[in-house]
C-alpha cells in the first residue's frame, strides 16, 4: 500500500519518465549504429566523457537545490585547469600542489559567488555571470591567452590512470563524487537544511537555519567540484587551456534539469542527476558516431533543456 | 424586493490540490443593494470571489449575470461586464501617480485607438480631480502612489473600482486599514452608489459595520452555504452562531492552569515604524493574548521578538536573564518557538514532505553529529503524527497535499518537537476548520497546563477573549491598553484597537 | 523634497554627472584626448550596443531578461549576410527582412517566456544555445564575407556631420521612449514589470505584453544585426559573445536594474556609453584584452551592487 502510494507520486513518475528515455535513445543508438555504438570500449567511452560534465553536475545540484544557479562553473573549469597546468611542470613542485591549488582556487570562487548572492542583494545568476567573465578573464591572463603545456606524467596520470588497469580513473572520481554527493544530500543534516532553504527561504529562516550560511557552503560545494574538474580536464587534455569549459555550465545545469531537479529549488533526487548527466554523454556521444556536425549538437543541446524546464514546470502546474 | 437578481451564482465547487474549498455554494445578489459575504477566515469568501472575477475557474456552478449565463476567464472580462473588485492585500503599482493607477488598464486615449495611441495623462489627472471632488477627498491626482499612506491608498483602490462604472463592486475588508472619518467617506459612497442601482458585495469582519451597511447577509462556513436573509432578520450574536455553527462558549474549552512567575520580559521593544516601545511581560502557565486591528504591528512585534528583524531594538530576559536574540536560531536556543501566521510563507516547505518539515528544527538536537539516522527519525516523527493528530496517508507525502487544519497541526508539532518554554503562535487557527480549531484550543490548553506559556495573537476578539488569561490591545505598532480577564469585553478591546494617534510621522515613512 | 526629486529624472543627473566626471578624468590623464571628433567617433562605436542595450532595457523594464541577445545579433547577422551573399538579395530588402525575422525570433523568446512560467534567464539562456549553433549551421561555423559595398559605406555615411548610425540609435531612442512614456503600450509595459498579479487584476494581458516586448526588442536586435554587419565587413558566428554582459552593466548603471518596471530608455543608452568611454580608456592604457573581462565583471557587479544598496527596501530576491 505504501509502495503503491510512492509510485504513483509524480516526482517519481518523472524520475521514471528519465530512466525510459535513457534506455529508448539507448535503443534507438544501438539498432542506428550497432557496431561503433554498442562495443563495450565504446561504453565505458560514454562514461568517461560524462565523468566531467558529471561532476560538475554533482555541485550544480545542490546549487539548484538550494534554489540558486552557477553560471561560473565553466570558467573555474577554465582558470583551475590552466593554474594546476603551471605548476605541474616537470622538476618543479610535488604533484600535490597543483591539486591542491585548483581545490583551494575553485573553492574560493564558490565561498566569492556565495557571499555576493546571501549579503548582496543580487540574483545568483547575474552574479555568476559576473564572476564567469571575470575568472575567465582571470584564466586567460594567467596563461598569457596560450595553453599552458609540458606537465609531468604523473599530471597526466591523474585522470589518464586506470584502475585495475580497466575502469578508467575519471569514472572512479565521478563515482567517488557521486556517492559522497548523495550521503551529503540524503543523510547530512546538512543536506536537509539545503532542501529547505530552496523549498521555502522564509520558513526556513523562521525555523532558525542561517540561510546564508548555508547558501555559501552551496556554491563552495560547486566550486569545490568545478576545481577538481579543471584539474582533470588538464590532467585528460594534457595542458592547461584558457578557453576550456565554455559552455559547460550548460551542460552542467542541463543534466541537473532532466534529472528532475526542479529550477525553482526544493526538490530533486541525486541519481536523477547522473541519468542526465549519462544520458547528455549518451547523445553527444552517439550524434558523433552518427556524425552529427557539431553546431546541430549545440542547437539539440538547447532544444533538450527546454523541453527539460518545460517539463518541469508543466509536471508543478498539475500538482499545484 | 422581489425582483430578478442581477448576480446569481449556483452550485460552485472549487477544489486546491484535492482539499475543497466551496462545496455548492450560492449567492444570489439583488440591484441596488448591500450584500454582506460573512464567514471566518478560510469560509470560502475569497476564492467565491475570485471565481466571480475570473481570477480562479469553478470546477462546476454556473454563473448569472442579470438570469444570462457568463463566463469569466479573466479579471478584464468580468470588468468589462462591470463586476470589479477592491482587494485587501493587492498593491498598487508604487511607481506610478494617482491617475495613472485609477485608469490602468483602461487610459484615456488620445487620437486613434490601439495598443500604440497616446496616453493623454492631462485629460487623466482632470478627470481623476472630478472623482475626488465629487467624492470630497484631498489628493492630488498627480501624487505618486508610494507617497500615499495606506489609507490613501485605500481610498485611491476604491475610487478606481467605482469609476469603472461597475454594476457590482466587490469589496474584501475596505475599512482594514482607514480611519473612522474614512470609514465615513467610504459608507458615503457606498450609499450613493446603491441608490443608483450598483449592487455591492461587502466582505468584513466587523459586525457593527456590517449592520450599519449591508441590507442582506449571505453566510458561509467550511467552504459551504449557510444562509442568506435580510439583515433586518439577524443580530449579532445569530449571525456569529451562523458563522462558527454552534455556540460561542461551547468552542473555546477553557483549561485553568497555575499561572507562576515571570517567564519572560520585554523592554521597549522597537522595530520602527512598525512596533514602538513595546513593554510587557509573560508569565510561566499563561496565554497572553494580542489583540488589534490588521497592520496594528502585532506580527511585527512577535517577528523582532524571534529575531526575524535584524534592526530591532530593545531588550529582553528570559527568566530572569538578560538575552540577545539576533537570529531564529538564538530565539530557538532560548526556547522560544514562532508558530506563525502565514502557513505557506513563513511555516512550512510545502513541497517537502510531512516527515521533513516536522523535523527541520530538531536535526541539531536529534542528531547532534550532522549526520541524520532515519530510524530513529521515523520514529520521533510517528510519535508528534498521533500526538497531534495528524490525517495524511504518509508522512512521505507532500504538505501541499494537506488541508489548512492539518498544515497546521504539522507547524504545531515541528515547533513542540523543540521543546519549548515559549510559544508564540500568530493567528494559529487562521484559515482552519473548527473541528481543528477546537483541537488547537484544547492543546493550547494542554501547554500552559504543564506550564509553558503561550502568547497568542489573534484578529478573531471572541477567540482571544475565549482563549487569554490576559489580554494586550495594539494600535499603530504600540500596546494601547491591556486587559485582565474578568475586565474583557469586545467593546473595550475595540476602543483600545482603534486609538490611532495618526501623526506625521506615519506619513512621512514609507 | 519629494517634489524635488520628482522634476529631475534623479537617475539622469547621476548618470551624467558620472559620465561628466569620467570625460573630465580622461581630460586630465590624457589632454587634448576629448575632442567633438572624437566624442563623435565614440558615440558611433557605441551606437550598436547602444541599440541593442534599447533592446534588452524594454525587456527588463517589463521584468524580464534576454540573455540571447549576442546570439541572436549573431545568427541574424549570418542569415543577413547569407541572403546577400547566397541568395542575391539587395542589402536593402534584406536589411528589412532581417529586422523583421529579428522581430519573429523576439515574439518566439516572448511567447517561450509567457508560456513557461519559469525566470525568463533559463528560457533565453537555452535559446541561446540554440541560436549560436544556428549562427554557426549556416555557414559550417566559418563567417560570410563579401559584403556588398553599399552596405559597407553606409557605416561611414553622414548627415550635417552626423553619422548614420548614430542617427539610427536617436530614432530608435525616440521611438522606445515614446513607446514607453506615452503609449498604452508603454504604461502596461512598466505595470507588468512593477508587479504581474496587479497588472493582470487591472485587466492587462501580461502574456501578450511580454510577447510584443520581446518582439520588440527583436526589432531593435535586428537594427543593430545589419549595423554590426555594415560596420565590420563580414558576419561573423561568434560575433558578440557574451554582450549581455555589457548590457546588463549598462542597465544597472541606467538606472534600469532587474527588478523591472522603473527605468528610463535615455539612461540605459548613457550607461552603454560610460561603459564604452571606460572600455575605450583601458585601450588607451594599453590594457589587455584579458582584462577587460575582468573589469567587466566588476562593472557590473559594482553597479548591480550600488543598485541593490539603494534599494534595499524593495523585496529581496531570495531565489534566481
Amino acid at each position: 500500500m505504501k509502495k503503491l502510494n510512492n509510485i504513483m507520486n509524480v516526482q517519481l513518475m518523472r524520475e521514471l519518465g528519465i530512466v525510459i528515455v535513457f534506455v529508448v535513445i539507448l535503443a534507438i543508438l544501438m539498432i542506428l549504429s550497432p557496431n561503433a555504438f554498442a562495443r563495450p570500449a565504446n561504453l565505458m567511452n560514454i562514461f568517461k566523457q560524462a565523468s566531467i560534465n558529471g561532476i560538475l553536475a554533482m555541485g550544480m545540484m545542490f546549487v539548484i537545490i538550494s534554489g540558486g544557479i552557477d553560471l561560473s562553473v565553466g570558467s573555474i573549469v577554465a582558470l583551475t585547469g590552466v593554474v594546476a597546468a603551471s605548476f605541474a611542470h616537470p622538476g618543479e613542485y610535488p604533484l600535490i600542489v597543483p591539486i591542491i591549488l585548483a581545490l583551494v582556487i575553485g573553492l574560493f570562487i564558490g565561498w566569492f559567488n556565495g557571499v555576493g548572492i546571501a549579503y548582496g542583494n543580487i540574483p545568483p545568476f547575474i552574479v555568476t555571470l559576473g564572476t564567469m567573465t571575470m575568472i575567465r578573464g582571470v584564466a586567460l591572463i594567467v596563461s598569457k591567452g596560450a595553453p599552458v603545456f609540458g606537465v609531468t606524467d604523473a599530471f597526466e596520470n591523474i585522470a589518464g590512470a586506470f584502475l585495475f588497469d580497466t575502469i578508467p580513473l575519471l569514472v572512479v572520481y565521478f563515482i567517488v563524487i557521486t556517492i559522497v554527493s548523495a550521503y551529503i544530500l540524503t543523510k547530512a543534516v546538512f543536506g536537509r537544511r539545503v532542501y529547505a532553504i530552496g523549498g521555502n527561504e522564509i520558513s526556513a529562516a523562521f525555523s532558525g537555519i542561517k540561510v546564508e550560511k548555508i547558501r555559501i557552503m552551496v556554491y563552495m560545494i560547486s566550486g569545490l567540484f568545478a576545481g577538481f574538474a579543471g584539474l582533470l580536464l588538464a590532467s585528460r587534455t594534457v595542458s592547461g587551456i584558457p578557453t576550456a569549459g565554455q559552455s559547460y555550465e550548460l551542460d552542467a545545469i542541463a543534466a541537473v534539469i532532466i534529472g528532475g531537479v526542479s529550477m525553482s529549488g526544493g526538490s530533486g533526487r541525486w541519481y536523477g542527476t547522473v541519468i542526465g548527466a549519462l544520458l547528455i554523454a549518451v547523445i553527444g556521444n552517439g550524434l558523433d558516431i552518427l556524425n552529427v556536425s557539431s553546431h546541430y549538437q549545440l542547437v539539440i543541446k538547447g532544444a533538450i533543456i527546454i523541453v527539460a524546464v518545460l517539463l518541469d514546470v508543466k509536471s508543478k502546474e498539475r500538482t499545484a | 424586493m422581489v425582483s430578478v437578481p442581477i448576480l446569481e451564482m449556483k452550485n460552485i465547487n472549487k477544489s486546491f490540490s484535492s482539499v475543497k474549498v466551496l462545496n455548492d455554494v450560492q449567492l444570489s445578489i439583488q440591484p441596488g443593494e448591500v450584500h454582506a459575504l460573512m464567514g471566518e477566515n478560510g469560509a470560502g469568501k475569497s476564492t467565491l470571489m475570485n471565481i466571480l472575477m475570473g481570477v480562479h475557474s469553478a470546477d462546476s456552478g454556473e454563473i448569472y449575470l442579470d438570469g444570462a449565463k457568463i463566463v469569466n476567464s479573466n479579471p478584464k472580462e468580468a470588468m468589462a461586464k462591470g463586476i470589479s473588485m477592491i482587494h485587501q492585500e493587492l498593491n498598487p503599482v508604487l511607481d506610478m501617480d494617482v491617475s495613472e493607477n485609477i485608469f490602468l488598464g483602461r487610459e484615456i486615449k488620445k487620437g486613434t485607438s490601439g495598443i500604440l495611441s497616446i496616453v493623454n495623462k492631462k485629460q487623466m489627472r482632470h478627470e481623476t480631480q472630478k472623482l475626488f471632488d465629487a467624492v470630497g477627498i484631498d489628493i492630488q491626482p498627480s501624487a505618486l502612489m508610494r507617497d500615499l499612506s495606506v489609507a490613501q491608498s485605500q481610498l485611491v483602490e476604491i475610487i478606481k473600482a467605482i469609476s469603472i462604472s461597475a454594476r457590482i463592486i466587490i469589496m474584501d475588508e475596505p475599512t482594514s486599514a482607514i480611519t473612522e472619518k474614512e470609514v465615513d467617506i467610504l459608507f458615503e459612497q457606498i450609499r450613493k452608489l446603491r441608490e443608483s442601482g450598483v449592487a455591492i458585495i461587502y466582505i468584513s469582519h466587523k459586525m457593527e459595520e456590517i449592520f450599519s451597511i449591508a441590507d442582506s447577509i449571505t453566510v458561509l462556513r467550511d467552504g459551504q452555504f449557510v444562509s442568506s436573509d435580510n439583515a433586518s432578520n439577524l443580530n449579532k450574536d445569530k449571525l456569529i452562531k451562523l458563522m462558527v455553527g454552534r455556540e460561542l462558549t461551547e468552542i473555546f474549552p477553557k483549561t485553568e492552569a497555575e499561572i507562576g512567575e515571570v517567564v519572560m520580559e520585554v523592554n521597549n521593544y522597537s522595530f520602527k515604524p512598525k512596533v514602538r516601545n513595546v513593554n510587557f511581560n509573560l508569565r510561566r502557565g499563561e496565554i497572553l493574548g494580542i489583540a488589534g486591528l490588521v497592520g496594528a504591528g502585532r506580527s511585527e512585534l512577535v517577528e523582532a521578538l524571534f529575531g526575524v528583524h535584524k534592526s530591532a531594538e530593545g531588550s529582553l530576559f528570559i527568566n530572569g536573564q538578560d538575552v540577545k536574540i539576533r537570529q531564529t536560531g538564538d530565539a530557538i536556543k532560548n526556547k522560544i518557538a514562532l508558530i506563525t501566521e502565514d502557513r505557506k510563507q513563513t511555516g512550512l516547505n510545502l513541497i517537502a514532505s510531512i516527515e521533513d518539515n516536522i523535523t527541520i528544527v530538531s536535526l541539531d538536537k536529534l542528531f547532534p553529529r550532522g549526520v541524520i539516522n532515519r530510524h530513529k527519525e521515523d520514529e520521533v516523527v510517528d510519535k508528534s503524527i498521533v500526538k497531534f493528530g495528524v490525517k495524511a496517508a504518509s508522512k512521505k507525502n507532500k504538505v501541499q497535499s494537506l488541508s489548512g487544519g492539518n498544515q497546521q497541526k504539522v507547524v504545531i508539532a515541528k515547533w513542540l518537537l523543540t521543546d519549548p518554554q515559549i510559544i508564540i503562535m500568530d493567528e494559529p487557527t487562521r484559515g482552519i476548520d473548527v473541528g481543528a480549531k477546537r483541537d488547537i484550543y484544547l492543546l493550547i490548553g494542554e501547554l500552559v497546563k504543564a506550564g509553558k506559556s503561550v502568547l497568542m495573537i489573534s484578529s478573531e476578539i471572541q477567540e482571544v477573549m475565549g482563549v487569554a488569561d490576559r489580554i494586550l490591545v495594539m494600535a499603530e505598532g504600540r500596546i494601547t491598553g491591556e486587559l485582565e480577564r474578568k475586565d474583557f469585553s469586545q467593546e473595550k478591546i475595540m476602543h483600545y484597537a482603534s486609538q490611532f494617534n495618526r501623526g506625521k510621522e506615519d506619513e512621512e515613512t514609507e | 523634497m519629494i517634489k524635488l526629486k520628482r522634476l529631475f529624472n534623479s537617475n539622469l543627473v547621476l548618470i551624467l554627472i558620472i559620465l561628466a566626471v569620467e570625460l573630465i578624468l580622461l581630460e586630465i590623464f590624457m589632454p587634448n584626448f576629448i575632442s567633438f571628433r572624437n566624442f563623435i567617433t565614440l558615440c558611433r562605436q557605441s551606437s550598436i550596443t547602444a541599440i541593442l542595450a534599447i533592446g534588452m532595457g524594454i525587456v527588463l523594464i517589463s521584468g524580464g531578461i534576454d540573455l540571447s541577445i549576442g546570439a541572436i545579433v549573431a545568427m541574424l547577422g549570418m542569415a543577413a549576410a547569407k541572403l546577400i551573399t547566397d541568395f542575391q538579395i539587395p542589402a536593402t530588402a534584406a536589411g528589412f527582412i532581417i529586422i523583421i525575422f529579428g522581430s519573429l525570433i523576439g515574439l518566439l523568446n516572448g511567447a517561450l517566456c509567457a508560456r513557461i512560467r519559469i525566470h525568463p534567464f533559463i528560457i533565453t539562456t537555452a535559446l541561446s544555445v540554440i541560436y549560436r549553433g544556428t549562427a554557426n549551421v549556416f555557414n559550417n561555423g566559418r563567417p560570410v564575407y563579401g559584403i556588398p559595398e553599399n552596405l559597407l559605406r553606409f557605416d561611414k555615411k553622414t548627415l550635417l556631420g552626423i553619422p548614420y548610425p548614430l542617427l539610427i540609435l536617436f530614432a530608435c531612442i525616440l521611438i522606445a521612449s515614446y513607446i514607453l512614456r506615452k503609449t498604452y503600450l508603454g504604461k502596461y509595459i512598466y505595470a507588468i514589470g512593477l508587479d504581474e498579479r496587479t497588472a493582470e487584476y487591472s485587466g492587462i494581458n501580461a502574456g501578450q505584453i511580454k510577447m510584443i516586448v520581446y518582439s520588440l526588442s527583436g526589432f531593435f536586435y535586428g537594427i543593430a544585426a545589419i549595423l554590426l554587419l555594415s560596420k565590420v565587413g563580414s558576419a561573423q558566428p561568434t560575433a558578440t559573445i557574451s554582450i549581455e554582459l555589457d548590457l546588463l552593466a549598462a542597465a544597472a548603471i541606467g538606472g534600469i536594474g532587474f527588478r523591472g518596471g522603473r527605468g528610463h530608455i535615455l539612461n540605459i543608452v548613457i550607461g552603454v556609453l560610460i561603459i564604452e568611454i571606460l572600455g575605450n580608456t583601458l585601450i588607451i592604457f594599453n590594457v589587455g584584452e584579458y582584462y577587460r573581462y575582468i573589469f567587466k565583471g566588476i562593472v557590473l557587479l559594482t553597479a548591480l551592487f550600488m543598485d541593490g544598496a539603494l534599494r534595499q527596501n524593495r523585496v529581496k530576491p531570495s531565489k534566481i
